[in-house]
């Protein structure tokens, strides 16, 4: 090679057809397609981990003699996954043949709409659920005349009170936290895309 | 982005991006995609601009972050494939010239040697032969212009013996 490098790259460049830009096309479109692509598998994966926990957990319980509160939070789990997979049936309507912008807001509505969906569900119905699973668990070990006997009715209610009040901060806390740590990126994106979009609109 | 903002602020600087995303791309469509979201960052990131250093300076900095950025997903997102898409990866080795095979057969060349480089290696070697000096090389990549010297010594050195070899 008798050329030095800076003088291959100078030279190289002197034609300008090989510094013509490629055409900037569909930018934010191709990225909302790839992020709701990214979205919905997210949450498939997510919805279908429940199945295996509820059977592991299924199988926790009959090991340990607890057959009724096994079948119990089994089927409770069960119920989520159904109940998830009918809140993603929107995903699949989401039509990325129309405008970016107005699926990115339909797809923001629907996020915020789900948040506030389980969020109540697991601050008022998760621990309704657990205190049953209690019950059941008190009714399974034959203990509860035991409690009958020995705690006043005062007392129980204090205690239903705080297992109530401590599943609800535990049903939130923790659906936030892993709403945050599995969709926050994805989350955080779609807003993001919208701002921009939104910026250029005007 | 906008534009106004494409055609003044980008479109006179594309052959830094253009350059850059070719030594980090390995096919055309790569290359699209790298062009494309190195034009999004400069515009979102425009605002951070503080004009302590030229423009064209601030627009290879962003143009190398985005670069390397998407090359480690792209290497992240490769070691995950399963063994048939490695295969056809490989069985596509030709597709990694595929963005240069229009040029000169020099600068072909050359761009497949700066391709056998490290990733901050190529950085450096392409703001070299940009003709940028070796402070501005420091301050864009972030490190100690006293070593930049010996480092383009060894960079060129592999070059060459890649294009001889």
């Amino acid at each position: 090679m008798d050329k030095s490098i800076e003088e291959i790259w100078s030279n190289g460049f002197q034609n300008n057809k090989y510094l013509i830009p490629p055409v900037i096309v569909d930018l934010y479109n191709k990225k909302s397609i790839l992020t709701v692509d990214k979205l919905k598998s997210t949450s498939k994966k997510d919805n279908w981990s429940i199945i295996p926990i509820a059977i592991i957990t299924l199988i926790f319980f009959i090991i340990n003699s607890k057959l009724i509160l096994g079948i119990y939070i089994a089927t409770l789990m069960l119920s989520m996954f159904f109940l998830n997979r009918k809140q993603l049936e929107f995903l699949e309507t989401i039509n990325t043949s129309e405008s970016c912008f107005d699926y990115l807001k339909k797809l923001q509505k629907w996020i915020k709409n789900n948040v506030k969906f389980y969020t109540r569900l697991l601050g008022i119905g998760l621990p309704l659920f657990a205190y049953v699973g209690c019950c059941i668990f008190i009714l399974e070990s034959n203990q509860y005349e035991y409690i009958l006997e020995s705690y006043s009715f005062k007392k129980l209610l204090t205690a239903s009170i705080s297992i109530l009040a401590s599943f609800s901060f535990i049903g939130i806390v923790s659906y936030r936290l892993s709403n945050y740590l599995i969709y926050g990126r994805l989350i955080k994106k779609i807003d993001e895309m919208i701002d921009e979009l939104d910026l250029l609109k005007k | 982005m906008s534009t106004d903002f494409y055609k003044f602020y980008i479109l006179p600087y594309s052959a830094i991006i253009i350059k850059i995303c070719r030594a980090y791309s390995n096919s055309q469509e790569d290359y699209e995609d790298y062009y494309q979201e190195v034009c999004l960052q400069i515009w979102k990131s425009r605002d951070n601009f503080k004009n302590k250093s030229e423009w064209s300076t601030w627009v290879y900095r962003i143009s190398l972050n985005v670069c390397l950025s998407l090359l480690r997903k792209q290497k992240k997102h490769n070691s995950t494939n399963t063994s048939e898409e490695s295969f056809n990866q490989f069985s596509n080795q030709s597709d990694l010239n595929e963005n240069t095979k229009d040029y000169s057969t020099d600068i072909a060349k050359l761009y497949g040697a700066i391709k056998e480089l490290g990733e901050i290696d190529r950085g450096i070697i392409l703001l070299y032969l940009e003709k940028k000096t070796y402070k501005e090389i420091a301050q864009i990549i972030g490190t100690n212009s006293n070593s930049i010297g010996v480092k383009i010594t060894r960079i060129k050195n592999k070059i060459k013996k890649q294009l001889n070899g």
